[in-house]
């Protein structure tokens, strides 16, 4: 056995650490994640406003830069029964939507793609069939297509290698034998390596509309705060604003449809063995998200009711039962820190609901430097959530499987489309590529949906409803002297929720449950004293490395999840003396 | 492209009996002292706009002052600028734009021809030898039946129905 | 390694035009506010100066600030990262993990002169052991880097002064950079330029480069900020400043006054306490800034705007 230490792990968000042993043919045995860096975000929320806890929570993550802040306000909406107006609901779930979009191409292109694009062979490519290739795989593109282009991307790729600094390109992989694409499609796919920066960025600026900016726009607890202009040009919501964001829609629509969607088929085509590895553990969760109505009662979004992804769990594999998932049952729920640098004051192994959450930290690694952990004891700042003790999976993979389970029609037809394209069969779906097909897959379903919420959204304008915002309940004077709720989201990297206790307008307790700390944990020890393995974790077991100093297969998985370490990562108490014991009430 | 007029100013009140107030003037007095050492030296100058605190009223005056020249010219890079000549000779009147046509810089310049338009040595030699690429590309790499083979050697099938030739790409610079 | 193309040759080898350039070089002179000239100045200065390498280093960060930077529009992320600078570490966007990328920090360290970008705050807990890479602690890799660092900036409130780690009760024990050198526990010759923010405006971190690779370290004001970007407040320039002289305000988030532009002062909005350039140069390519938006001004580039009295909605005075 030896040990094979990833650290940092690169292009993914925050500070990731994999510790892995391989037997003497290279294959993974054992995998630890760990999380290596925390910031101690809850405890600074506390005896906060609680209107005030969207912004702090927004700051655990300025990629998933709505994400945390709509998780926020909905369990502050959902402890004193706030209800929002239809607008602010659509426009949640179009700045949801465009998070999603937007964070999904990014990560294709800019964090993932280099795992399996070799950008010094495109300057093999021959633009000609290049120009060609990109007809073949693309038809109805019309930008950006001709030999010209291509040749002009090629030249200014070979005069950046030829300049000596490589930049961010320094000491990449490349020419290792795991890189299977042809110089065309290499040459492809660095063309839209640099085409998708400029779209992100302009895509992006749907936040901007709707928050003042991106990254972390603005939000409110009680809707949204930005008022529909009663004139041109009094707020940047007007005629103009409004133009902007169904442009904007259109501007994602094309790019997903002719640019992203097929290029990631393409790509998958030359590795279809990546469609049988790293499965993880074959579980998958939602908490659900994209209310399609108002509710009619406040208390009424937690039930999961009516969402566009909606909520549940499957467990291995079997797509035929969606079992029940309620955030509120104390069983269900349950972060456990067997392996974590935290103390529980029932015991290492206690297993505890948000709602009774403890972040006792005991930093018991070793001081550093150092090289390897102790992977038998505490071994990282990420805890490790559980589904009735089960390890589950969640993001866009989860997503796209409790849509196909619950037969949504569009992902049925859209993956099995995909499938047939591919000539792979629906298990393909549990796998590296198969995780990573799913977040192409959904982006065109939510940029899809997306222009439809626009539409209903300018309909409510058109009908003189340009109501964004409730005031009823923004006076903390006006709200019950204890108060909890739960708010939860679906994020581009799966199921996100915030518990919040609320003592005389103050928070008193805050927990967040969040997508990265479902893949990342590290193991724990189930009621049989079997070993349980998160997904991460699970996910690596049988890579074999061709070249250790060269993880390329690790990394292929490992950023398949879209790791979000940050997110992962967020919790402390000041030297581990106060427990953040929640009072149940 | 049209000229001083199409430059995005909102003119708000535009009271007939007022003067040009304290700004358009001095500029006004300072660019002729600007043609004087142009004449003299050589030496090109420039005024930023944006500097100088300019009203509406201003702005609208000196546009009506300096009139419209003869040559107007727009590029395509970082976004449009447009170039415009005023009636003054060696007087020329910029707009630098972002990619979303917003306005990001106004400058007026005092040259015989301000120096963006120019086409410097350097870049004449790479555009020849980017005319050589294409012309050895025309030669070799588009033979159509070599790029299908290619292309079905890296397991595609060429689109159908194949255009003759592709549609012509705007060029970046 | 070929010798450093400098910075012009490198933007004309990557088919950036001369005018491109001189363009680039007009609006940044113009938004430095530099006199008549500069442009030219800063034209010849990048024509023979060799490309900035760039280490980026995260710390207790949230990406925010990393993001920001991809939505840079003029200039463009992606001419940043293949033009104007030689980004040789950041581990967001590096190709390489692991060894592989610790390498690359290394040798850009050991060739100097090189500038030296931090975000997110610093912990000092546990010897550092709250934030590691690659088995060291931060503190330890952003001293190292600091060392020979021709220039220091950090970027974002966290990095400049601690931001939402170092809010009360500060359980990280984080500090923000200028705190570590006052404190003695950072050595280094490099000045020190903040660009705070949560996160700061893109082109805000760009022009301090090239200020600085044209002219030198920018004028800075008490708090290390320049102050052709921190000069002024937001509440100055706002859209909705005739209503704050008119004292029409909106008090809640959709009232009459919300929809026609009042200002949100009653709301909370601190921007007459603020100093950036949100409402001057806008966010996202001009699109918008908050209060434009309908929502008030945090006071994201202020010392300790998290910790303010009264939270984000008490009026500020």
């Amino acid at each position: 056995m030896s040990t094979v230490v990833v650290d940092p792990v690169t292009r993914i968000e925050g500070h990731l650490r994999l510790e892995v042993e391989t037997d003497a043919s290279g294959f993974i045995q054992r995998a630890s994640s760990v999380g290596t860096m925390l910031r101690g975000i809850e405890v600074i929320m506390r005896d906060r406003d609680p209107r005030d806890a969207w912004a702090i929570t927004q700051r655990i993550c300025g990629v998933c830069t709505s994400s945390h802040a709509i998780t926020s306000v909905r369990a502050v909406e959902d402890a004193l029964q706030y209800p929002i107006p239809e607008n602010a609901r659509i426009i949640r779930n179009l700045i949801n939507g465009a998070q999603f979009v937007h964070d999904h191409v990014v990560h294709f292109y800019h964090l993932h793609a280099l795992d399996w694009v070799d950008i010094v062979s495109a300057l093999d490519a021959d633009p000609a069939v290049t120009a060609e290739l990109q007809r073949c795989i693309s038809p109805q593109r019309t930008e950006d297509i001709s030999i010209a282009y291509f040749a002009d991307v090629q030249q200014r790729l070979k005069n950046f290698v030829e300049s000596g600094q490589l930049g961010i390109f320094n000491n990449g992989y490349w020419g290792h034998p795991e890189y299977k694409l042809p110089p065309e499609l290499n040459l492809l796919a660095f063309a839209h390596y640099l085409e998708a920066l400029a779209w992100q960025r302009s895509v992006a600026r749907l936040h901007a509309v709707f928050g003042g900016k991106n990254p972390h726009p603005n939000f409110a607890v009680g809707g949204s705060p930005s008022a529909i202009s009663t004139f041109e040009g009094a707020t940047r919501i007007d005629g103009e604003g409004l133009g902007l964001v169904a442009d904007i829609i259109a501007e994602m629509r094309r790019f997903i449809d002719q640019v992203y969607v097929p290029d990631t088929l393409a790509i998958a085509r030359f590795y279809k063995d990546w469609f049988t590895k790293g499965e993880g553990v074959g579980n998958f969760l939602t908490f659900g998200d994209f209310p399609l109505t108002s509710p009619g009662a406040p208390d009424r979004l937690i039930d999961g009711e009516n969402l566009f992804i909606p909520r549940g769990v499957i467990l291995n594999r079997d797509l035929s039962v969606v079992h029940p998932l309620d955030l509120d049952d104390p069983e269900q729920v349950r972060e456990l820190v067997s392996h974590s640098w935290y103390d529980y004051g029932a015991g290492k192994d206690a297993a505890l609901h948000p709602f009774d959450g403890e972040t006792t930290p005991n930093y018991t690694g070793p001081q550093p430097p150092f090289n390897t952990l102790d992977v038998d004891g505490s071994y990282s700042w990420v805890k490790s959530p559980r589904w009735r003790g089960k390890a589950v999976e969640v993001g866009p993979l989860a997503h796209v499987l409790m849509l196909y389970a619950t037969g949504h029609e569009a992902t049925r037809d859209l993956v099995n489309s995909a499938l047939s394209e591919l000539k792979v069969p629906i298990d393909a779906l549990y796998s590296t590529m198969g995780r990573t097909a799913a977040r192409a897959l959904e982006s065109k379903l939510l940029a899809d949906e997306m222009s439809g919420w626009y539409d209903q959204l300018r309909t409510n304008i058109s009908n003189g409803d340009i109501r964004t915002h409730n005031n009823a309940l923004f006076d903390p004077s006006t709200w019950p002297a204890q108060a909890r709720g739960i708010g939860f989201l679906e994020a581009p990297r799966g199921a996100l929720g915030h518990w919040v206790v609320i003592e005389d307008g103050k928070i008193a307790n805050y927990q967040a449950v969040v997508p990265t700390t479902w893949n990342a944990g590290p193991r724990t020890t189930d009621a049989q004293g079997n070993e349980v393995s998160g997904p991460f974790e699970a996910s690596l077991l049988g890579h074999q490395l061709f070249d250790p100093e060269q993880p390329i297969e690790i990394l292929r998985t490992i950023h398949s999840f879209d790791p979000c370490m940050g997110c992962a990562v967020h919790l402390v108490d000041p030297d581990g003396e106060e427990l953040l014991q929640v009072d149940v009430l | 492209m049209k000229g001083i007029e199409s430059i995005p100013v909102t003119v708000v009140s535009t009271s007939p009996q007022r003067d040009a107030t304290d700004m358009a003037l001095p500029l006004l007095h300072e660019l002729a002292a600007m043609l004087e050492t142009l004449l003299a030296s050589g030496e090109e100058n420039s005024i930023d706009l944006s500097r100088a605190p300019l009203d509406p009223t201003d702005r609208a005056r000196l546009a009506e002052i300096l009139g419209q020249g003869e040559l107007s010219a727009s590029l395509d890079c970082l976004g449009s600028t447009r170039i415009q000549e005023t009636a003054i000779t060696g007087v020329w009147w910029i707009t630098h734009c972002d990619a979303q046509d917003r306005v990001v810089g106004e400058f007026i310049e005092v040259t015989s021809c301000p120096e963006i338009l120019r086409s410097s040595q350097q870049e004449v030699r790479s555009g020849l030898s980017r005319l050589r690429t294409r012309l050895s590309e025309q030669t070799v790499s588009t033979d159509p039946a070599a790029v299908t083979e290619r292309l079905r050697a890296i397991g595609f099938e060429p689109a159908q129905p194949q255009q003759a030739s592709p549609p012509a790409d705007q060029q970046s610079e | 390694m070929p010798s450093k193309e400098t910075f012009e040759e490198h933007l004309r080898r990557q088919g950036v035009s001369r005018r491109s350039f001189l363009k680039f070089c007009a609006l940044t002179a113009s938004g430095l506010a530099l006199p008549t000239g500069a442009a030219k100045v800063i034209a010849d200065t990048l024509a023979t100066v060799p490309r900035p390498t760039v280490i980026w280093l995260s710390s207790q960060e949230c990406t925010g600030c990393s993001e920001t930077v991809l939505r840079s529009f003029e200039p463009s992320v992606e001419s940043l990262i293949l033009s104007e600078i030689s980004l040789d570490y950041h581990n967001t966007l590096m190709a390489p993990s692991g060894t592989a990328a610790e390498d690359a920090r290394r040798q850009a360290i050991a060739a100097g002169g090189h500038v030296l970008v931090v975000d997110g705050s610093v912990t000092r807990r546990d010897d550092g052991a709250w934030s590691i890479i690659g088995g060291e602690a931060t503190i330890d890799i952003v001293r190292e880097s600091a060392m020979d660092a021709a220039l220091i900036i950090a970027i974002g409130n966290c990095a400049a002064y601690g931001g939402l780690p170092n809010a009360a009760p500060n359980p990280s024990d984080a500090v923000g950079v200028d705190e570590l050198i006052a404190s003695g526990e950072l050595a280094t010759a490099a000045p020190l330029i903040n660009v705070p923010g949560c996160p700061p405006i893109p082109e805000v971190i760009t022009g301090v480069i090239v200020h600085f690779l044209a002219f030198g370290v920018p004028e800075l004001d008490h708090l290390l900020r320049p102050t052709v970007y921190y000069g002024q407040t937001v509440h100055d320039s706002c859209t909705r400043l005739p209503y704050f002289d008119a004292q029409l305000f909106a008090e809640s988030f959709d009232d009459e006054g919300a929809r026609q532009g009042y200002c949100l002062l009653n709301l909370g909005c601190r921007g007459p306490l603020t100093f950036n350039a949100c409402s001057t140069r806008r966010w996202n390519g001009g699109t918008s800034f908050p209060m434009h938006s309908g929502h008030g001004c945090l006071g994201c580039s202020e010392p300790g705007f998290w910790d303010r009295a009264g939270g984000f909605y008490t009026p500020p005075f």
